[in-house]
C-alpha cells in the first residue's frame, strides 16, 4: 500500500473539513453554507462531462488499473536489477551471448522488459539498431504512460474552470432575483452561495487531481530510470564489457547508500566463492 | 576488405584497414577505428589469416 498517499488524503481531507467547520459559527450553519447540490451539479457534473468530451474512451477505461498501479507502494527496487544484469554479463563472458536467451528466462528476476531487451543482442542485432530500438520502445511506453495522468490533468483544470462557471450562474440568478428591500443580508447570502463552486473546482483539482496526476508522474519517472539502466546494462553486455566494470558503471543509477549495501553484499559472497576454488584446487 | 559472417549468419565485408581491435567476449567482437563495433561468428586465425591474405593481395598487384 502506498502509505504516504494515503496519510496525505486523510490528513488534507480532515484538515480541511476540521477548519471548515472551526471558521462557521455553527454546524448546521457550515453545513448549509458549503453543501449545496446544484453546486455540485455544476462543478462535479461539468468538470467530468467536459473530461468525458477531451479524453480519449481508452484512457478513460484505464483509469481504475492507473489507481490500482498508484496504490501500490513498492519501490522499484534498481539495485535487483544491477544484480540480474550482471548475473547476465558474467554468463555471457563465460559462455557466449546465445546462452543469454536461456540463462534470462532462468534467472530470479523475472522481468518482460529484460527479456525483450536481451532477446535483441541475442538475435544479434548491430549495437546502434539495438540502441535505436530499446529508446524507441521506451519513448513509446512514455507515451502510453501520459495516457494515464492526462485524465487527471484535464480533469484537474476544468474543475476550477466549472467552479468560475457556476459562481457567474450564482451571480446572475442574484442580481436577477435580487430584493432591493433585503439589502446587504440579500446580497451576502447570495454571493456565498455563488462562491460555493468555486471552492469545489479547486478542492477537486488541488486535492484531488493534483496529486494523483503527480503521484503518477513520480511513478512514471522511477520506472523509466529501470528501463533506462536496463538498456545501459543490456548494451554493456553485448559490447563485451567486465561484469564488475558494468556493476559499477550502473551503481551511478543508484545512491550511495544502496551502492555500498550492493558493494557490502558483493564482499560477503566474494570470500565464499575464492574458498570454493581454493578447496576444489586443493582437490585435484 | 575482409569477409566476415556476423552473429546472425549474414555475410558483410569490413574495411581491414580500419580495424583498430579484435577482441573474444568470446565472440569475436571487431572494434573499428571510427568506434563502431561489429560481434562475428569467425575464429579470431581466420580474420587474421584473412587480413594477411589481403594485404598480401594489394602488394602483389597480381590483378594488375
Amino acid at each position: 500500500m502506498n502509505i504516504t498517499f494515503i496519510i496525505g488524503l486523510v490528513a488534507g481531507l480532515g484538515l480541511v473539513f476540521f477548519g471548515i467547520f472551526n471558521s462557521g459559527s455553527n454546524v448546521t450553519q457550515v453545513a448549509q453554507s458549503f453543501i449545496n447540490i446544484p453546486s455540485m451539479y455544476i462543478t462535479f457534473g461539468g468538470a467530468f462531462s467536459a473530461t468525458i468530451m477531451s479524453i480519449p474512451l481508452s484512457y478513460l477505461k484505464e483509469v481504475p488499473k492507473n489507481i490500482k498501479v498508484l496504490m501500490k507502494g513498492e519501490k522499484i527496487d534498481l539495485s535487483q536489477y544491477i544484480d540480474a544484469i550482471e548475473e547476465l554479463a558474467r554468463e555471457a563472458r563465460l559462455k557466449g551471448l546465445l546462452v543469454l536467451e536461456e540463462k534470462v528466462n532462468t534467472i530470479e528476476l523475472q522481468d518482460e522488459f529484460l527479456k525483450y531487451c536481451v532477446m535483441l543482442i541475442v538475435d544479434a542485432i548491430e549495437p546502434t539498431k539495438v540502441r535505436a530500438q530499446i529508446e524507441n520502445e521506451i519513448s513509446c511506453i512514455e507515451a502510453r504512460h501520459a495516457s494515464a495522468w492526462s485524465v487527471f490533468d484535464t480533469l484537474g483544470s476544468f474543475g476550477p474552470a466549472f467552479g468560475m462557471l457556476g459562481t457567474l450562474i450564482g451571480l446572475i440568478n442574484m442580481l436577477a432575483n435580487m430584493d432591493p428591500t433585503g439589502g446587504a443580508d440579500a446580497l451576502g447570502k447570495g454571493m456565498s452561495i455563488a462562491l460555493v463552486t468555486t471552492f469545489y473546482g479547486t478542492f477537486l483539482n488541488n486535492m484531488i487531481c493534483a496529486p494523483v496526476s503527480n503521484r503518477l508522474k513520480a511513478k512514471h519517472e522511477e520506472e523509466m530510470l529501470s528501463k533506462e539502466l536496463i538498456m545501459e546494462g543490456v548494451l554493456s553486455i553485448q559490447s563485451g564489457e567486465n561484469p564488475k566494470y558494468i556493476k559499477e558503471k550502473l551503481s551511478s543509477y543508484i545512491s550511495y547508500q544502496e551502492r555500498d549495501l550492493l558493494l557490502e553484499a558483493d564482499k560477503e559472497e566474494k570470500p565464499k566463492k575464492k574458498l570454493k576454488k581454493r578447496k576444489n584446487k586443493k582437490e585435484k | 576488405m575482409v569477409e566476415v559472417i556476423g552473429l546472425n549468419g549474414e555475410e558483410f565485408v569490413i574495411n581491414a584497414n580500419l580495424i583498430e581491435t579484435i577482441e573474444f567476449i568470446p565472440e569475436t567482437k571487431i572494434t573499428l577505428t571510427t568506434g563502431k563495433y561489429f560481434l562475428v561468428r569467425d575464429p579470431k586465425e581466420e580474420i587474421i589469416d584473412k587480413i594477411i591474405e589481403y594485404n598480401q593481395k594489394i602488394f602483389r598487384g597480381n590483378n594488375l
